[in-house]
């Protein structure tokens, strides 16, 4: 659970954010494309995904085929943290054509070639993500790091679901490998999202 | 600023935006310079090749760029 102002602080910063780059005519989906005039399906962006190499969080944004996206949806973040050779993936943060996030999930084993750890340690390395980027991706990797905050609760839910699902899963599938191959598994837990409503609940009265 | 005028000010601000154009396949043809595109945001261009072989998909299609960890830069010596 995150203090009050813990989530105020984060609020703050999105909505500061988000409303900086609107105001210069820019969506976050733009922003989030590192200021390539294509947009390509399944091409990361940045190309070599953004990395803090100190705390060993590192994300990129990306959009898979037409025929694969949700309604409404124009890419995802995936947010991931490193030990040396081994990452795992932390959640997915989905935008729309406006740059607004929709929906949050979580993902198979086999789509990110993650090393599956419990539940319980993806969310405490979720609770400590933070990016110390500078240059023109700072501001996304600020944006970032306060959504986790603003999110926490939910992507936390989420992940411990994911762990339920694989559970059941294994007792379907006989098999822990199996399940976590299970190409007709691809996002294992997802929830729709409301930022604006989100904002208006922590946002300060006072402020 | 009220809470309220903040959030406000955010959907005021991102109603303005035009939508984003949705991603291209990779071997989607161009645009003709100077003509503009029917569907900007409509749904993935056709293919070069509609009927050719189908691109083997990634057996980790979301995985980071370098899953082995960053590159390392070459030392000077």
């Amino acid at each position: 659970m995150l203090i009050q102002s813990t989530l105020c602080l984060a609020a703050q910063e999105i909505a500061g954010i988000q409303t900086r780059y609107a105001k210069k005519g820019m969506t976050l989906s733009e922003v989030a494309l590192c200021g390539s005039k294509e947009f390509i399906e399944w091409n990361h962006y940045p190309a070599n995904d953004l990395v803090d190499e100190v705390s060993g969080y590192e994300f990129y944004y990306h959009a898979h085929s037409a025929d694969e996206m949700h309604d409404g949806e124009h890419g995802h973040f995936h947010l991931f943290k490193r030990y040396g050779n081994d990452f795992h993936h932390l959640i997915g943060i989905a935008l729309n054509q406006q740059g607004l996030p929709v929906r949050l999930f979580t993902t198979n084993q086999w789509v990110t070639g993650e090393k599956f750890v419990s539940a319980k340690s993806v969310v405490a390395e979720l609770r400590d993500f933070d990016m110390a980027t500078k240059g023109r991706m700072g501001p996304i990797a600020r944006w970032i790091s306060a959504f986790t905050k603003l999110y926490f609760n939910e992507m936390e839910m989420l992940i411990l679901d994911r762990d339920d699902k694989i559970s059941q899963l294994e007792i379907e599938m006989g098999d822990l490998n199996r399940a976590l191959d299970s190409k007709s598994h691809h996002v294992l837990t997802e929830s729709k999202i409301d930022l604006l409503d989100r904002l208006s609940q922590h946002l300060l009265l006072s402020n | 600023m009220s809470k309220k005028s903040t959030v406000a000010a955010l959907a005021l601000a991102l109603a303005g935006l035009a939508s984003a154009p949705m991603a291209n396949a990779a071997d989607a043809p161009a645009t003709p310079a100077g003509t503009e595109q029917k569907n900007p945001c409509g749904p993935k261009k056709e293919s070069n090749n509609p009927c050719g072989p189908a691109k083997k998909k990634a057996a980790n299609p979301c995985g980071p760029s370098n899953p082995c960890g960053p590159k390392k830069r070459k030392s000077a010596d």
